[in-house]
This record gives structure tokens, C-alpha cells and sequence, in this order.
């Protein structure tokens, strides 16, 4: 073990320092504008040649170790800046199951952030129960010959998909099949006729989720991930690539906020106590405990293995200490937290998804039980 | 970066964990006993893993903390009655921060001198000449190291052991009056912070490994516990419970690998907050941990034969021994929001 960059790490991060305090963008208050920003601070990076650490040479990556995705994450995080594109798990669903054309047509464009795609898996009636979406694709020859897939059903909480090309649709094909083998995987253009994305205001008060329903929308046949049926399995080979990196620049970002409430102590600007400061030295303690946690997680997929279902641990940490840290920054900041900007609010809300979002916390107690500890299912 | 084990240290973890073993802990219905068991110290001497860490030139094996750690916690998977910790481990890096002499560290290195540390009465710092000082884990030690002011001494174990929560080991009171003490060495203050770091980090590998023994034998007993028919591992309820457990055992052991490694690899004070981190974490969890593990057993728990009870009160002990998460808590507060005016 050695918690050092090593040489190239170190000078890599040095590099990304000084690119990152001359390109982050001043994100602007007005939702349009803002959205405009971060899509253009994505294409930069990419210029930056930041995007596609981990991923290999051949499909347009850089073919590093995970290592130095975590850096970039770190770095944007401890920053401030706003996060890389989160194509970490559609990418890797392209390049594991697609065929050469569908890596050829997609991957590029994807890396580059000028073709933006979202992800449709949960549904109204299948949230936790993922494997009980009822969206059908009906596999047709249309009259002047072609085979579509004929799309009918709602997503949910599709991430970005307002502003998304493309989504990556997971759907019943193979009606029939038992559940698990019923599913396939779609790539579905958004602006194919039938499919209408509609915002969901968040509780903090964006736009960043919508709901996306698809009527009689075609696509053609060769749009397919993977072969019919697969979709259930290519849709849980993906879910561990949502941690790791990420999470470091998520924890990153967590690391931030507490900083800043210790900056606003020792300046007086906020006011603690004994025990007011014993609590702020204990969330640290977690803090650390999760930062500590994901660079091992990072650190154990060196060797170029899938991530597996120890990934459940880091969530469930990670929803821990955010729900903690949060708890303590609104204790604390008091009347402050509730008037003004509103920053306080909006990572508290955060803090309160975290543990239903991605899986929920009592799903992924389930995962750690049964497939960590080997636990029998009931 | 690479934050986790080496092929190396995985070996290492199999080799320990196999001896740990073999060593294994009495029955409980054994328990408590003082009597000193030389067959397993001289196992441990002859594996070469007293005074591991000590310098090649001495007799030790030049091993990094972080190793030493791992072995730790695999000794204390087992709670063995073996005094490693106290004696092979602590009291060996005291001297040689103290700057004991080549006849000291040598005898310690070969397994013949049996010294340990001895600890404040409230069990939070080391030991001085003031107050009712302890020898900690001195199953079988014959002195325990105190500062007189920066001076270390060597002060002869006195009278019978004394009842102590911990089952597995045992705790003496020294000679403070009659005797005439041994002077080992002179210890700096950031000597003592380095030991410090180091101690911290030992306890917290000691936590885990009694918090990890705990986990696993409650998940095995929950797989074969049966009511309403089924295995009782398999309600949502009995899994969540275990399912927490895991994540603060897992958190801990990544501080605590973090702060051992640090000890070697940072400067005195950086070693000494990862160190306060770690034995924080990792305190907080191991009670966390071990009361899950009390619940998951149910009332067998409770009853002296089950050796969930041996691990409750190990890990009780090492949480309060060099101050527990409160105390790391106070002294994180001071370091990173400066003093409170």
C-alpha cells in the first residue's frame, strides 16, 4: 500500500490543477444558462483530453489505470468545478456489448459530449423492483420492410434526459421468457417520434430528472444492445461501474462542504461549542473513513476487475457520512442554513436522495446481506 | 496511489490468520485465567513476529507498520490470550522510541525480556510515576514502561493480577514505591507522538480484527438458526442489521490500514490525526459491530459459554485504552479548528 500519487499520478495531478483553475467555468444562476455552461465545460475537458481515463485506446480512451479517473473526479470535486459527463456506465455498456458499427456510430461522439445520452431503466410501478418494468418493444417488419422495434410505456427519473440525444432504454422483448431473460437492451434517438420527455422539479427546486414516455416510437432493429433478452444482465454488469471514481469525486465534493463549515468556525462566522466542535471532529472522522474506503474500492479494481457487489458498501457508507455531515451543517449553521442562497438546503435534499437513488439503502442492505455476506434470500 | 493489500500482505494475512488459528482462545468456561502460556509466545517469537518491526540489526524484521497491523488483527480474530499486542508489539516500539539500548531491543527481538506497556489509570495515556499506573496485557510480563518525565523506566510488575472487563488479558499494578527502576531510555515528545501514532494504530487493527470475528461468527450462526421455519439470517430485519455492521467493520479496516501505513510514511503530527481517525472509526464501530453480533446470536449471547461475550469485552477494553472516539474527537477539534479561546 502506499496512499502517495505515485511520480506519474503526482504529475498528472499537477497538470489537471492548473488546467482546472484556468478553465472551470463561474456557473451562472439561470437554469438555461447554467445547462449551456456545464455542456460546454464537458467538451472542454474533453479537449482537455480528461475524458476517458480508464477507457481503453482502441474505442478513443486513454487506456490509464482507475486511479487516475479518481484523480480527475478528486480534483474537480475538492475544486468546486462541475463533474465529468456520467457516461462511465453506458460507455462500458457500448463498448462490452455493442458491435463494432454501434462502438464505431456511438462511443465517439459520447466521449466528445457533443451526442449526450440518459438512461431508461426505472419506471413509475419499477422503481426498487427494476426487473418489473412493464415498457414492451414489439419487434415489427413496417410496410416498406424494415424491423423496428415498436416502443410503448413511461420512464422515470431519467437523469438529464431533456437534454439528452439518446437513451439507453432497458424494455420487455421477449415476452414469455422468464422475467430476467424478457428484457433487452435499446438504444432509442429522443427525438423519435413517440418519445416526449417532461421535467420533474426536484425538491430543491432543478431540473435535472424527467419523465419519458415513448408511444408506438420506432426504432430500428439494429439499435439492440447486446442480443434479445439480454438487457437484464447488461443492466446489472453496468450498475458497479456508477461507483468507484465517481464516488471519489462525489466524497470530494462532501469533503468541501465540511471544510467550509470548519473555515466558517475558525472565522467566527459560525459559532461552536464543545460540543458543537466534537461533532464536526467526528462526521471528519467519516469523512475520512469514506474517502479511505473508496480509494481501496478503486485501488482493488487495479488489477482491471469488474466491480462487484462490495460496491454496496460504499453506497451505504457514503449515505451514511453524507446524512451525518449534512445533519451537522444544518445543526450548526442554524437560522443561516434556512435563508440566503440556499446551499444548505439543496445538499441537504441531496443528502436525503442519496439513499433512494442508484438503489436504495434498504436494497443495497439486501445486496450487501445476500451477496457480500452470503446470506440466504427469503 | 494504492490503497489496499499487496500480494505480499495478503500472504501475510494468511500466514497469521492460519497461526492465529492454531493458537485459537480457550473456552470460555476457561476464563478469566492468569496463567502465562510460554509454548505460544515462543511460537510467535520462533514465526518471528515479536518485535517484527524492530530494526534487522537487532533481531527484529525490519517490518513496515501497516504489516504489523495486519498481524494484529488476525491474533485478535481469535481474541488469543497471547500477549502480542502488550508485548510483542507496543512495548518493543516504546523502547525503541525511547532509544533503548542493543541488549534491550535485542532480548525483546528474541521473545527473552517480557516487558509491556503500563497506562495511566483512566487507561487514556501512558503511564506515569503519578496515580495508580497499570501494566497492560501482561500475561506472563514481568515489568511495564512508565515516563518519568521524558525518562523511560522499566518498574517490576507487583502482587496478583486484578479483575478486569477483558477476559483475555490481564492487567497487573507495578511496584511504583519498593522497587528500583530500570532506566530504558529517554523519549522525546515527538518520539512519544510517533509512538502515539503507532500505538493508535495497533489498537484500532486489534478492534478489527475482534470486530470482523464477530461479524463472521454471528452470520454463521443466523444461517443456521432456525425459527418460523426458516433460517432466521434470512428476514430482511436479521440481514439490515448485519448488512450495517459490515459497512462500519469495512470503513474502520480502511482507516485503519490508512493510519498504519501513516505511521511509517508521514510526519509525526499527520501520523498522529490519521492514527486519532483510525482509532476513532474504528472504536465506534467495533461496539457497533459487537452489539449487532450480541443481537444476532440472541440470548445465547448472553450466557457465559458463547464466546460472543469474550469479543464484547476485548473490544470495550481496546476502545477505551489511549483515549476512545471522545477523546480523539477533542484532540481532531483542537488540531484542525485550532484551540478554543
Amino acid at each position: 500500500m502506499d496512499y502517495r500519487d505515485t511520480v506519474e499520478e503526482a504529475d498528472f495531478r499537477s497538470r489537471l490543477r492548473a488546467w482546472i483553475e484556468e478553465h472551470a467555468p463561474a456557473l451562472p444562476d439561470d437554469a438555461e444558462a447554467r445547462r449551456a455552461a456545464i455542456e460546454h465545460w464537458h467538451r472542454e475537458l474533453y479537449a482537455g483530453g480528461w475524458i476517458g481515463l480508464t477507457f481503453p485506446v482502441e474505442y478513443g480512451g486513454h487506456g490509464l489505470a482507475p486511479a487516475y479517473e479518481a484523480i480527475l473526479n478528486d480534483e474537480l470535486g475538492a475544486a468546486g468545478a462541475p463533474p465529468p459527463p456520467a457516461i462511465g456506465h453506458i460507455s462500458n455498456a457500448v463498448r462490452l456489448f455493442g458491435t463494432d458499427e454501434q462502438r464505431a456510430a456511438w462511443l465517439p461522439d459520447m466521449l466528445a459530449s457533443t451526442v449526450r445520452w440518459c438512461q431508461g431503466f426505472s419506471e413509475p410501478d419499477a422503481g426498487s423492483d427494476l426487473a418489473g418494468i412493464t415498457t414492451r418493444a414489439e419487434r415489427v417488419v413496417t410496410p416498406d420492410g424494415a424491423a423496428v422495434y415498436r416502443i410503448d410505456g413511461r420512464k422515470i427519473w431519467t437523469s438529464e434526459a431533456m437534454w439528452s440525444q439518446w437513451c439507453l432504454l432497458l424494455c420487455r422483448t421477449e415476452h414469455g421468457a422468464a422475467a430476467h431473460r424478457s428484457m433487452s437492451m435499446l438504444a432509442v434517438p429522443m427525438h423519435t417520434a413517440g418519445v416526449e420527455a417532461r421535467p420533474i422539479v426536484t425538491a430543491y427546486g432543478s431540473e435535472e430528472f424527467a419523465e419519458v414516455t415513448f408511444e408506438s416510437a420506432e426504432v430500428p432493429a439494429a439499435n439492440l444492445l447486446g442480443t434479445p433478452g439480454q438487457g437484464w444482465a447488461i443492466a446489472m454488469a453496468l450498475l458497479g461501474y456508477e461507483r468507484g471514481p465517481s464516488d471519489i469525486g462525489w466524497v470530494a465534493r462532501l469533503a468541501r462542504l465540511l471544510t467550509q463549515l470548519e473555515d466558517d468556525i475558525r472565522s467566527g462566522v459560525v459559532e461552536a461549542g464543545p460540543a458543537e466542535r466534537r461533532a464536526v471532529a467526528d462526521v471528519w472522522c467519516d469523512v475520512r473513513a469514506l474517502q479511505l474506503q473508496v480509494q481501496r474500492t478503486v485501488s482493488a479494481r487495479l488489477d482491471g476487475s469488474t466491480p462487484g457487489p462490495e460496491g454496496s458498501i460504499d453506497k451505504l457508507l457514503m449515505t451514511r457520512v453524507e446524512q451525518r455531515l449534512s445533519h451537522v451543517n444544518l445543526q450548526l449553521r442554524g437560522a443561516a442554513a434556512l435563508t440566503g442562497s440556499g446551499e444548505s438546503i439543496e445538499s441537504y435534499f441531496w443528502s436525503r436522495a442519496q439513499s433512494i437513488f442508484g438503489g436504495t439503502q434498504q436494497i443495497q442492505r439486501n445486496i450487501v446481506a445476500q451477496r457480500v455476506l452470503g446470506l440466504l434470500r427469503q | 496511489m494504492f490503497a489496499a493489500l499487496t500480494p505480499e500482505q495478503h500472504q501475510l494475512v494468511d500466514v497469521s490468520r492460519r497461526l492465529a488459528g492454531d493458537l485459537g482462545c480457550p473456552n470460555p468456561s476457561e476464563l478469566p485465567h492468569d496463567r502465562d502460556d510460554p509454548a505460544a509466545w515462543t511460537t510467535l517469537v520462533e514465526a518471528g513476529l515479536v518485535a517484527m518491526h524492530l530494526e534487522e540489526a537487532v533481531g527484529g524484521g525490519g517490518a513496515h507498520s501497516a504489516d504489523v497491523a495486519l498481524v494484529v488483527e488476525q491474533l485478535a480474530t481469535q481474541t488469543c490470550l497471547v500477549p502480542f499486542l502488550g508485548q510483542g508489539v507496543l512495548a518493543p516500539e516504546l523502547a525503541r522510541r525511547g532509544g533503548a539500548d542493543v541488549a534491550v531491543l535485542g532480548s525483546l527481538a528474541a521473545g527473552e525480556r517480557r516487558l509491556t506497556v503500563a497506562l495511566s489509570a483512566d487507561l487514556r495515556g501512558l503511564a506515569t510515576m503519578t496515580g495508580a499506573p497499570l501494566a497492560f496485557d501482561a500475561r506472563g510480563a514481568t515489568h511495564g514502561l512508565v515516563l518519568d518525565g521524558r525518562r523511560l523506566l522499566a518498574v517490576p510488575i507487583e502482587g496478583r493480577p486484578f479483575d478486569q472487563a477483558d477476559v483475555t488479558r490481564v492487567a497487573h499494578r507495578l511496584a511504583m514505591v519498593s522497587s528500583d527502576p530500570e532506566v530504558i531510555g529517554h523519549l522525546s515528545i515527538e518520539a512519544e507522538t510517533r509512538f502515539l501514532a503507532f500505538a493508535l494504530a495497533m489498537l484500532a487493527a486489534d478492534l478489527v480484527g475482534v470486530a470482523d470475528a464477530a461479524l463472521r461468527s454471528a452470520i454463521d450462526y443466523v444461517r443456521e438458526r432456525r425459527q418460523f421455519g426458516v433460517a432466521v439470517g434470512s428476514f430482511q430485519a436479521v440481514q439490515h442489521l448485519a448488512a450495517d455492521a459490515a459497512v462500519a467493520l469495512e470503513a474502520a479496516r480502511s482507516s485503519m490500514w490508512h493510519a498504519a501505513w501513516a505511521a511509517d510514511e508521514l510526519g509525526a503530527d499527520d501520523a498522529l490525526i490519521a492514527a486519532r481517525q483510525a482509532k476513532a472509526v474504528a472504536s465506534r464501530a467495533a461496539l457497533e459491530v459487537v452489539e449487532a453480533q450480541t443481537q444476532l446470536f440472541g440470548g445465547i449471547a448472553i450466557t457465559w459459554e458463547e464466546r460472543a461475550h469474550v469479543r464484547v469485552r476485548r473490544a470495550l477494553l481496546d476502545r477505551v485504552v489511549l483515549g476512545d472516539e471522545h477523546v480523539h474527537y477533542d484532540a481532531i477539534a483542537t488540531a484542525r479548528l485550532g484551540a478554543r479561546v
